[in-house]
């Protein structure tokens, strides 16, 4: 059973998809100090959603974690050993689709040195390369 | 702060300026024709270490004509983080316009060391005033809160004709009490007195 998917979907089975391009939208830190961002494409399950926001309320002890991907696309498998065709698989499991530029996580109550480290640990539980960023802010902001 | 900027033909691609490290922009308002312009990075790089978005920061045009203008708008590609487009307003003087004005938290509140968390609601304040009165950024000293304790927009200090557009009883930034309170371990009780037998009282 996934830990996360949506309560009710109009249909059950979707399409593949392909993943091309930028995100062009949830790609700046938006609530917290500090953003997880994708640096390739890729589908991102439930289960590494969970593992990564565990380790993230660990490593921040006190601090607040924002969780920016939802995992509202099914993808199937057929069961082993059966024979090619007789309609799509079953539904699996969730999935997130990140693009290349999309924060998938963001953290706060933490310094840079702490956030470094937060990421080098996090970025193992995900499949993709990722990139730490900050809360853009002007220089006269800090 | 002033910058230098040369108008730019509309027929040059932008990604071609952009390898020449030019960043392209635009300056318009409501009294004022647009003008296309570029920028150098390495000088918009120097002018954002010191500003905020509610600076006013003046534009040369050509070694010519200078506007007084605001950063309204600040384009940045998503993963490498260089500048794409600027967008420079120039405000009519005279005319109140509504701001976002930047907060900043100066020292270290008491109550952290007592396990508090330090909370900074708004990072930003939206204003209403005359372009010329719009504070670069808002200052708050922070070094006198306890745990518990909240700044309020209230109680910040405005000059006169900035008008915040944030209720007054808004929080700014608060100093929250740790999530879970640890209770200090009680002494052994000598005398402990026998406790009740759960269920209630027994039936007659």
């Amino acid at each position: 059973m996934p830990l996360l998917f949506p309560k009710r979907t109009k249909y059950r089975k979707q399409h593949r998809g392909r993943m091309k391009g930028r995100a062009t939208r949830g790609h700046e830190v938006a609530f917290g100090d500090f953003g997880i961002q994708a640096l390739s494409p890729a589908w991102i399950t439930s289960e590494q959603i969970e593992a990564v926001r565990t380790a993230l309320a660990r490593a921040t002890h006190r601090g607040k974690v924002w969780v920016r991907i939802f995992p509202d696309k099914p993808y199937t498998k057929k069961a082993a050993e059966s024979r090619m065709g007789k309609g799509k698989g079953n539904v699996e499991d969730w999935v997130a689709v990140v693009k290349p530029g999309r924060i998938m996580f963001e953290f706060a109550g933490v310094s840079e040195d702490e956030a470094k480290e937060i990421h080098r640990r996090v970025a193992g539980k995900l499949p993709i390369p990722t990139q730490l960023r900050a809360r853009f802010q002007l220089g006269g902001e800090r | 702060m002033l910058v230098k900027a040369m108008r730019r033909p509309l027929n040059v691609n932008p990604n071609a300026l952009r390898r020449q490290g030019q960043v392209p922009a635009v300056l318009y308002g409501a009294h004022v024709e647009p003008v296309h312009v570029t920028i150098s990075e390495k000088d918009l790089l120097n002018l954002f270490d010191h500003v905020t978005r509610s600076t006013m920061v003046e534009v040369q045009v050509d070694r010519g004509e200078v506007y007084r203008v605001f950063v309204k708008e600040i384009q940045v590609d998503p993963i490498t983080e260089r500048f794409l487009h600027l967008d420079l307003y120039v405000p009519e003087p005279g005319r109140s316009l509504v701001m976002q004005v930047p907060v900043k938290l100066t020292g270290t509140p008491r109550g952290l060391k007592d396990g508090g968390v330090l909370e900074h609601v708004h990072a930003y304040i939206p204003v209403e005033a005359p372009p010329e009165k719009i504070p670069p950024f808002v200052a708050i000293d922070m070094s006198n809160l306890g745990v518990g304790d909240s700044i309020l927009v209230k109680d910040l200090a405005w000059e006169e004709g900035v008008r915040p557009l944030l209720p007054p009883d808004n929080v700014v930034a608060t100093v929250l009490a740790p999530r879970a309170v640890v209770a200090a371990p009680e002494a052994a009780p000598a005398e402990a007195a026998p406790t009740p037998p759960e269920g209630g009282e027994p039936a007659a």
